[in-house]
């Protein structure tokens, strides 16, 4: 029922971000045409001699700003949602936390319900995107002629674009990590606001004392273990276990706080 | 359950385009290529590293090409990139990845090869360290031994100060052997000149011998080798296996100059120096000077072991060796010298000099084609480092279909070979 | 029956609920009568466990309160709570898909009462319709106890008729009734038990009926005492 509410937001993202993506590749492929033509005219030689043959690759590229446009927007729309996702059940005329609270089933589904549609809502978008880039390589193929065209690697045209590498990582390792950590971040903040719903403006004190000491002990093992310098005292595998272990013991301690926040201790 | 039909559409979706993409590869653009053995024993080849990029229609991508196949960088897996160690020293060291093995908690914090020795009965890092405020050079220099004893894995640890008379500005400990009961520690000191009125301080490099008692930890003796001043540089050659016994050390001592080509500078060392050192003596031996036709080369590698001390000297059209005994200081057979084309190709591009065997990478070139990378064929050969015995040699070539190996093959740029040390 | 013993509640430093206890029995409609501020909303939300409670205990049925009690007491608070963008029979279907309760006939039937269009948004709603629809869901469903959050409060007139019509029909008949009101006269009529809070105590737990004929004060009568000692 969370994603259900959403959806209306979630599919003009997505449209917006097809929109803009799609059309950046194409005004690219026709302004690149349009140089050729424009050479070929001035010198009277053939465009390849001084141009590259076209490529989706390069063209993306040279869009990344109107890319990363509609993404930056869908991620500070997904950040606001995390909050509002709880918020709006409890302010606005229809306080809807009063019968979420009062449901007979497990009030746990409530957390998880949250957390799942927000996940599923990044993963959605991050899918889209990657549907988009074939799409993209398609569109791109079709405007430009062929002669002219060289062949593109998907994963080397998102490569070719800053925030991907970020995004879109080559090695699952990375997304793992980049996401695990971004899972992470959801997680204690959920429980910061749950804090917050239960114990009001005292709860703002603990929300962002927990949310700091958490950052702290994420950030503190990277800096005094040592890991990126050779002598340290732990070999970096076990630099890297114990980082790992802390992370482990926040997303428990976090969804721990969470659900006991929701079921004993907040309030309407 | 017809509530939840978006829910599960778009999990589906999401996990399904996120996998598919994961699981097709995500290297791209990344053609395999396979080193063709063309003669020889490839069992010779498993140490070697060839190092390059592939250069396609997006750039280049960086790669390592060996016996086993190809190697991008661009994808690691989780356990490459976080769980395994990645420190220089454990990780590219066979021999300090097995004593890391065996004495986990001695190898801590362990970061100079160098100041390794290793023998049945000890084990023994030895290393010095300067103290001081930035920018001042401070006169305190601590040398930290620490020693196991294999039959027990008890571990003493020293810590002895040296004094040197003048400001020390730069410490690295090059070797450390055991004679008996002494325990040698050969570090390169850099000092600090008085000033000359008016003009800026010269330094002064030194090689120093430290003997230290292996029982009490006293220091017993420090014996200055060699002390020139900062135009020259120092080096040493230790035994290539740093953690085994070894009487003797290689001191060297060149000028250098950079010479300007078409790359930019390249760092030609003139005024080569050698000296052959026995810990257990204490006599310094001058080996011979190379000869003039070994001194134009512009490339010089050397390893050291047990008594054989080994130079290889390279560049583009050929490669020459030659041979000492560090105990008579006497030049073993005669230099070797072998061009590129004897080799099997027309330029040198890269050698490496590792356990007796010395690592060439060439390329063939047809020279009436317009593009470099036309008739370009890279070859890999391995020769014995005594005799110069061709023992491998090999071929990059495409690992794939055979109407697309040309082109692939022109996209291959090798630069570098490079052997697994020891 | 419900029952509360001892219940302590803070807010904002002062204890709104200072050791509060009273029953409500089933079969009768209790009402719960203070001052603005003397703590009602909270009860009510006390016992629903939308608020935690400090001290005492709530026993259901002389069960301890917890989520199996969801089934067997509705509530009907006095603002909607229901997403503003859903329809009011979505909303219906959303309380049918999560009650075993839930009686979707008498829903239909209390829409039909109230005059309510199904197709609506929630959030169209005027204040009267609001509360109208307010009670379907916390009647419909077939809960032993109903809790009545100020049911009357800003309603016009004949929407107050209407709604006053179903306290006295068999919908509520059978059931326990707890409901708070600012407006004594118009109810005094319907309510059988009384429990007059203050200070965050039950000052006063009264019957209606024995406290009129036996002394001949009605409910009125007694608070003007209690608020005057």
């Amino acid at each position: 029922m969370e994603i259900h509410r959403f959806r209306y937001i979630l599919f003009a993202l997505m449209g917006l971000t097809a929109l803009v993506q799609m059309c950046a590749i194409a005004f690219n492929a026709m302004g690149e045409i349009n140089e050729r033509n424009v050479y070929f005219e001035q010198t009277g030689r053939a465009p390849e001699e001084f141009f590259a043959a076209m490529s989706y690759t390069r063209a993306v590229q040279e869009t990344q700003f109107w890319f990363a446009v509609p993404v930056g927007l869908s991620i500070a729309v997904l950040v606001i949602y995390a909050f509002l996702i709880w918020y709006r059940d409890w302010f606005g005329r229809g306080t809807f936390a009063y019968r979420l609270l009062s449901l007979p089933s497990e009030r746990r589904n409530i957390y998880f319900a949250k957390l799942t549609a927000i996940l599923t809502f990044v993963f959605v978008l991050v899918g889209f995107q990657l549907l988009l880039m074939p799409i993209g390589r398609a569109i791109f193929a079709m405007i430009a002629p062929a002669d002219q065209l060289q062949p593109s690697y998907i994963a080397d045209a998102i490569f070719a674009n800053q925030v991907f590498k970020i995004l879109l990582p080559r090695s699952f390792a990375e997304f793992f990590v980049n996401y695990g950590l971004g899972i992470i971040s959801l997680l204690v903040l959920f429980a910061s606001i749950l804090l917050e719903r239960s114990y009001r403006w005292l709860g703002i004190v603990y929300g962002l004392a927990y949310a700091g000491f958490c950052a702290l002990l994420m950030v503190y093992p990277l800096l005094a273990l040592g890991l990126n310098y050779s002598t340290g005292y732990f070999y970096t595998e076990e630099a890297y276990a114990i980082q790992m272990a802390i992370d482990g013991l926040i997303v428990v301690a976090s969804v721990w706080l969470g659900l006991y926040l929701l079921k004993k201790k907040v309030s309407v | 359950m017809k509530r939840y039909l978006l829910s599960m559409a778009l999990g589906v979706f999401a996990v399904g385009s996120i996998g598919a993409y994961y699981a097709s590869g995500t290297e791209g653009d990344a053609p395999r290529y396979k080193l063709t053995t063309l003669q020889g024993d490839a069992g010779e080849a498993a140490k070697m590293r060839l190092s390059g990029s592939y250069i396609g229609g997006v750039g280049s991508k960086a790669l390592e090409l060996t016996v086993d196949g190809t190697k991008y960088q661009l994808t690691q897996s989780f356990y490459e990139k976080y769980l395994k160690d990645n420190r220089y020293l454990t990780s590219r060291y066979e021999e300090m990845k097995a004593l890391k093995r065996e004495h986990r908690d001695f190898m801590r914090a362990r970061s100079n090869v160098d100041s390794f020795y290793k023998d049945s009965e000890w084990l023994i890092y030895a290393d010095i360290f300067l103290y001081g405020p930035r920018g001042v050079y401070d006169w305190r220099t601590e040398l930290k031994m620490d020693v196991l004893e294999e039959a027990t894995g008890h571990v003493r640890k020293y810590r002895i100060e040296l004094g040197d008379s003048k400001p020390t500005h730069w410490v690295r400990v090059q070797d450390v052997q055991r004679i008996g009961d002494e325990v040698h520690i050969l570090a390169e000191v850099r000092l600090q000149d008085a000033p000359a009125a008016g003009n800026v301080a010269g330094t002064t490099a030194d090689f120093h011998d430290y003997v230290v008692d292996l029982r009490s930890g006293e220091l017993l003796r420090n014996n200055v080798l060699v002390s020139e001043k900062s135009e020259i540089n120092l080096s040493t050659i230790s035994n290539e296996v740093r953690s085994q016994p070894s009487e003797y050390v290689v001191l060297r001592s060149n000028k250098s100059r950079t010479v300007r080509s078409e790359g930019g500078g390249e760092a030609v060392a003139l005024d080569d120096h050698f000296w052959s050192y026995s810990y257990r003596t204490g006599k310094l031996t001058p080996l011979p000077e190379p000869s003039p036709g070994l001194s134009a080369y512009s490339n010089i590698q050397s390893e050291l072991s047990g008594e054989l001390f080994t130079i290889l000297y390279s560049d583009r059209g050929s490669l020459a060796i030659a041979r000492y005994n560090v105990a008579t200081g006497a030049q073993e057979q005669g230099e070797l010298t072998l061009t590129a084309e004897q080799l099997g190709g027309q330029s040198i591009h890269s050698v490496s000099l590792a356990q007796n065997r010395v690592y060439v990478l060439l390329t063939t070139e047809s020279s009436n084609k317009t593009r470099i990378s036309d008739g370009r064929q890279l070859v890999a050969v391995v020769l014995d480092a005594g005799s110069g015995e061709l023992l491998y040699k090999g071929e990059a070539a495409y690992d794939g279909p055979a109407e697309k190996a040309d082109e692939f093959r022109k996209n291959l740029w090798l630069t570098n070979v490079n052997a697994d040390r020891l | 029956m419900i029952e509360l013993k001892g219940v302590r509640k803070r807010y904002r430093g002062r204890y709104v609920l200072n050791g509060l206890s009273f029953t409500a029995e089933k079969g009768n409609i209790t009402c719960l009568i203070g001052m603005n501020g003397a703590g009602k909303s909270t009860v009510m939300k006390a016992i629903m466990g939308l608020v935690p409670v400090k001290e005492g205990q709530i026993l259901v049925d002389g069960k301890p309160r917890g989520r199996w009690m969801y089934e067997k007491i509705s509530f009907v608070p006095d603002h909607l709570t229901m997403p503003l963008s859903m329809k009011m029979s979505e909303g219906l279907t959303f309380m049918a898909d999560f009650y075993a309760s839930w009686n979707a006939e008498r829903a239909a039937e209390l829409m039909r009462f109230f005059r309510l269009e199904p197709g609506e948004k929630i959030g169209n709603l005027s204040k009267g319709t609001a509360a109208k629809y307010n009670l379907v869901l916390g009647l419909a469903p077939n809960s032993d106890y109903v809790l009545m959050d100020e049911p009357f409060s800003g309603i016009d007139l004949f929407s107050r008729e209407m709604i006053a019509d179903v306290f006295s029909s068999e919908l509520i008949e059978e059931r326990g009734v707890l409901l708070t009101t600012h407006e004594i006269g118009e109810v005094e009529h319907l309510i059988d038990k009384a429990v007059i809070l203050q200070n965050g105590k039950a000052e006063m737990e009264f019957d209606c009926e024995t406290m009129r004929s036996e002394e001949g004060k009605s409910i009125v009568d007694v608070m003007r005492e209690v608020y005057s000692r």
